[in-house]
């Protein structure tokens, strides 16, 4: 369990090895100039990945194990489909107007408290008698 | 469409066709194949490393929730004046500005794909975890089954390419309504940079979940262990990593891309997708076969993706992409490989993981129907198009000349449409009988090899009360060969 991290480093590897073989390719100068977004994009891939990769690995010798933590049943929590139809609400408001955009704030607030209240109840559950 | 095509032009306006194809693209795309192939991983992953559930459960959920709302936005863009969304699947600028796709419909589209898109980062972010994070003791990586291999790299792909189409559609929205941000210098060409490196790996996100599946079909109906596992494993991390680097081969007629660089890396995929098929056939070789409803879909994907995948280094080539670009080669190029392969194996693998959802086994007799009228209907409907697409008819037009005779093929095309539909609804009436059947198919109907089918079907909420040693990637078939070495 402790090589997790080592699929996105190694994946992350290759893409910087792709973007440095891109780069002499990109470096000629078309008709149109450098093509600068193109290895600025793989580069940006390649750099996520490898980071997401250490980070990974790091968590990993801190918490040896994973999976020993209080089961969710997450189907059942309504909070969080208010949560993200609060949000996607808020989002399309952005086009249609503030009325949709206070709605959806309104919803979100809902569901974020109803989140903080499930998360304390999954507290007290865990505490010992 | 189809009905358009085959009546040269007769049944919707121009208008109502360009919102037709475009929803096509994007329903398919971003509502169907992709979010099918996350949701495969979602259900399975867990199950074969022998997980209890899926990790960050809420975020999974969270991420339904927003392929729903994305799905309700995107197509109520028909519910206004101007109509859903007409700028195709990529919404190109300047195509998709406000100027040329004014009304609501388009800005509707938007949100509901930065929503979709949102929501599929989400589950692959909770699948990659899973897999890497959440497996039973036992399970190391390279006992990991094919499918849940695929998976991850699915999940790669979806992790560090898709955010970028989020990127794209905030800067087309902020274009429509403040200007001056895609225009001018490569602004449009610099949007299509950033929609292809989302849309050529996602074409890999819906091809690399059914080569798992198919993996996991034909190691079980040849009643072999998988064929050069180790190498499968390695082909599909460098196929995933070379399908990020091919984007702009989409590009290769504009001009503005680096397309030497980019030749050269679509024509390279040929080296991993070789060793994969090759793995695969090697399996079913001197394997003793079972022609199951879901190993013919399997082969079924074999063969038709074949034809895609030979198709595309043609595509993968400048010079030969400068007279092939726009037409109806490249429509059904990608319909072979997105339809005639990724759908076989979704079919495959419904046929084959049907009894673990269920606890139900789906009819063989009804479930070849539905093959053979498939194989039928969708080689009748997209074959021609190679034959089109070299006569020079281009993609997207909703009326041609009758001088060029195209109407023969286009009628034979929409013959196999009906077709399709028609084996769908084969397949919708398999499921209905099947679920009203009280024969209940078994932990393990098929004498499978990975972990799903060591627990009930369906699988309790925990999925496992106990767990087989996992010594391999195939511990059900190690158990077995133990049990058959200790008989007398």
């Amino acid at each position: 369990m402790k090589r997790a991290g080592i699929v996105l480093v190694a994946w992350g590897a290759w893409l910087g090895m792709m973007t440095a073989v891109m780069v002499p390719f990109a470096s000629i100068r078309g008709p149109f100039g450098l093509h600068a977004v193109e290895p600025i994009m793989l580069g940006g891939a390649a750099g996520a990945c490898l980071l997401a990769g250490v980070v990974l690995w790091r968590l990993e010798s801190r918490t040896a194990k994973g999976d020993e933590r209080p089961r969710v049943i997450a189907e059942e929590s309504l909070a969080s489909g208010a949560l993200v139809c609060g949000l996607c609400l808020a989002l399309v408001g952005a086009g249609f107007g503030l009325w949709l955009i206070l709605m959806g704030a309104g919803l979100t607030a809902l569901g974020g408290g109803g989140l903080v209240r499930e998360a304390r109840a999954r507290k007290r559950e865990a505490e010992p008698r | 469409m189809r009905s358009q095509l085959a009546a040269d032009g007769g049944v919707v306006s121009q208008n109502t066709y360009n919102q037709l194809f475009t929803m096509h693209g994007s329903t398919m795309i971003y509502l169907f194949v992709v979010p099918l192939a996350l949701a495969a991983g979602l259900y399975f992953v867990p199950l074969q490393v022998g997980a209890a559930e899926v990790a960050g459960p809420r975020l999974a959920l969270a991420g339904l929730w927003l392929l729903v709302a994305g799905g309700v936005s995107m197509w109520s863009g028909f519910l206004t004046s101007g109509g859903a969304a007409s700028a195709s699947w990529w919404g190109f600028d300047p195509l998709s500005d406000s100027i040329h796709s004014p009304g609501s419909g388009m800005e509707l589209w938007i949100f509901g794909v930065m929503m979709v898109t949102a929501g599929q980062i989400l589950w692959a972010g909770c699948i990659l975890l899973t897999a890497l994070r959440r497996r039973a003791p036992g399970m190391t990586l390279m006992r990991m089954p094919v499918f849940t291999w695929s998976m991850v790299v699915t999940c790669l792909l979806t992790v560090f390419a898709f955010p970028a189409l989020i990127v794209a559609l905030c800067l087309l929205w902020a274009q429509r309504h403040f200007g001056g941000v895609l225009t001018g210098g490569l602004g449009a060409v610099d949007y299509q940079q950033l929609f292809w490196f989302y849309g050529h790996p996602v074409v890999y996100v819906m091809f690399f979940p059914f080569v798992g599946m198919v993996g996991e079909i034909v190691a079980t109906f040849s009643g072999r262990r998988f064929f050069g596992y180790n190498a499968f494993i390695v082909a599909l991390l460098c196929f995933a990593g070379l399908s990020m680097t091919v984007w702009a081969h989409h590009m290769f007629t504009m001009g503005q891309a680096t397309n030497k660089y980019f030749s050269l890396t679509s024509t390279a995929l040929v080296v991993p997708a070789g060793i994969e098929y090759l793995d695969l056939l090697a399996t079913l070789w001197g394997g003793r076969l079972r022609f199951t409803t879901a190993f013919l879909f399997a082969l079924g994907f074999i063969v038709q993706f074949l034809v895609g995948g030979l198709t595309g280094i043609i595509l993968a080539s400048p010079p030969l992409d400068y007279g092939l670009n726009m037409s109806y080669f490249v429509v059904a190029h990608f319909h072979y490989t997105i339809f005639a392969g990724s759908a076989f194996g979704l079919f495959g693998g419904i046929y084959y993981w049907f009894p673990k959802l269920t606890g139900r086994m789906l009819g063989e007799r009804l479930g070849k129907a539905h093959f053979w009228l498939m194989v039928i209907g969708t080689n009748l409907t997209f074959f021609p198009m190679f034959i089109l697409g070299t006569d020079g008819m281009t993609r997207r037009i909703a009326s041609y000349p009758a001088s060029t005779g195209w109407q023969t093929l286009n009628v034979l095309e929409t013959v196999g449409a009906g077709v399709i539909a028609l084996s769908v609804l084969v397949f919708l009436v398999n499921v209905l009988v099947s679920l009203r059947s009280s024969e209940h198919a078994g932990d393990d109907p098929w004498g499978a090899q990975t972990l799903e089918w060591a627990t009930s079907s369906p699988p309790p909420r925990h999925n496992f009360h106990t767990l087989p040693p996992i010594r391999s990637y195939a511990p059900l078939l190690d158990l077995r060969d133990a049990r058959e070495r200790a008989m007398p």
